[in-house]
């Protein structure tokens, strides 16, 4: 049996708290035959980096890969992050969505999925009503304001 | 491709520009479905609509809908055949780049069954700039069929519920005395705006009714409540989409 990371999304807690992700992320690794060994989440001030999720992959760990509740874990940079999906590709590990049941085990097929990524975080960013993301977006603007005027 | 009928109304029915596709895919679904079934007529149409006289009820019913319903997502590219069928319309209702519905519904309605979908409509939930294809698998009429308001009878309904006490009941009762019946053969769709009141009652008819129904949109159109990643994948993109996003792709990486 597979054995796969779960990437909890720190910032949608609010609206689907932790228990209920680890379900969603416990049934994917089930259609994927395999099975949750460890999890991780990232801090608000590494959401847009990714950094905690980056550390763990670094570390080399013994699994196929790391499910992640939602892609939009990978937006909260402002744009979507196809560098660090090659990153986690290049090292060799799978990466899965629970909520939008996608997987991307190759290079490959991250080439096929990404009209859908890249709409998929456009459509995001121009048509989702900031008040119902409101406190991740706050953190996020006011960080990009930092690190502009840095 | 006259498209003024639904622009007014916000439907029309569609006659398939590609028919044989159709029959093919409703010929594959028969062949599933008889099998799952154990008996039944060798024409496809006279098996769905004697499809009751299976006396197929409860678990055991909804045990064959579920391993159908299964067969025809993880077997039958229907969102492609159902493009191939229609593609004259859907793109000039769409536009050329195009996302799908990841799963495809298929409802099985026997005369009397009391369970029916309610009166509602299925946006602002799903985006607006989706359209619904519905597609009937036998012939319908009157009951058998389902009903739609169209878009200026679907504002007066809408204006019903403005009454706390009466008004889903009101608009439930509009919708079926106002409601526009769709009777049409097998080979032809409905294309809906997701903004219309719409509902199917109880069969009264002697016959069952089988149909499909599935949503398109623009890739780049908004996705609605449930979301583009989540709800749509992508079904087919112009050249000069394909010729932007690896650009846009190099300029990511």
């Amino acid at each position: 049996m597979k054995a796969y990371y779960a990437c909890l999304d720190t910032g949608f807690v609010k609206y689907c708290p932790q228990p209920l992700q680890h379900l969603a992320i416990g049934d994917k690794a089930k259609k994927l035959d395999g099975d949750v060994s460890f999890y991780t989440m990232e801090d608000f001030e590494t959401l847009a980096t990714q950094g905690i999720a980056k550390g763990k992959i670094e570390e080399k760990p013994a699994v196929s890969g790391i499910i992640y509740f939602t892609v939009r874990q990978f937006f909260y940079g402002g744009s979507f992050d196809l560098k660090f999906m090659r990153f986690i590709l290049d090292k060799g590990y799978e990466v899965h969505f629970a909520r939008e049941d996608i997987s991307i085990p190759t290079a490959e097929s991250l080439d096929e999925l990404f009209p859908m990524l890249y709409s998929a975080q456009h459509l995001l960013e121009r048509d989702e009503p900031r008040d119902s993301w409101r406190p991740v977006w706050d953190w996020v603007e006011t960080h990009q304001h930092q690190e502009s005027a840095s | 491709m006259d498209t003024s009928k639904f622009a007014e109304k916000g439907y029309d029915i569609v006659a398939a520009g590609n028919p044989d596709k159709l029959a093919e895919l409703r010929a594959q679904i028969h062949r599933k479905a008889r099998e799952l079934a154990g008996d039944g007529e060798d024409d496809p149409e006279e098996f769905m609509n004697n499809f009751h006289r299976l006396e197929l009820r409860g678990p055991e019913l909804n045990k064959l809908r579920m391993e159908l319903i299964k067969y025809v997502s993880d077997n039958l590219d229907v969102a492609q055949t159902i493009y191939e069928a229609f593609s004259g319309y859907l793109t000039e209702l769409v536009g050329p780049d195009i996302v799908v519905q990841k799963t495809t519904n298929l409802v099985i309605q026997q005369p009397g069954d009391p369970d029916q979908v309610p009166t509602h409509r299925d946006a602002p939930l799903n985006s607006p700039f989706e359209v619904v294809v519905w597609i009937p698998l036998v012939s319908v009429y009157g009951t058998k069929g389902m009903y739609v308001l169209d878009r200026k009878n679907t504002d007066v309904s809408l204006q019903m519920l403005k009454n706390p006490e009466s008004g889903y009941e009101d608009q439930t009762r509009f919708a079926t005395e106002q409601g526009d019946i769709l009777s049409m053969p097998f080979g032809h769709a409905l294309f809906f705006w997701p903004g219309l009141v719409h509902a199917v009652g109880v069969n009264t008819e002697q016959e069952t009714r089988w149909a499909l129904n599935i949503r398109y949109k623009n890739l780049f159109a908004p996705s609605g409540a449930k979301g583009q990643a989540e709800f749509f994948e992508v079904l087919r993109l112009s050249p000069l989409a394909r010729l932007a996003l690896e650009y846009e792709k190099g300029a990511y990486a």
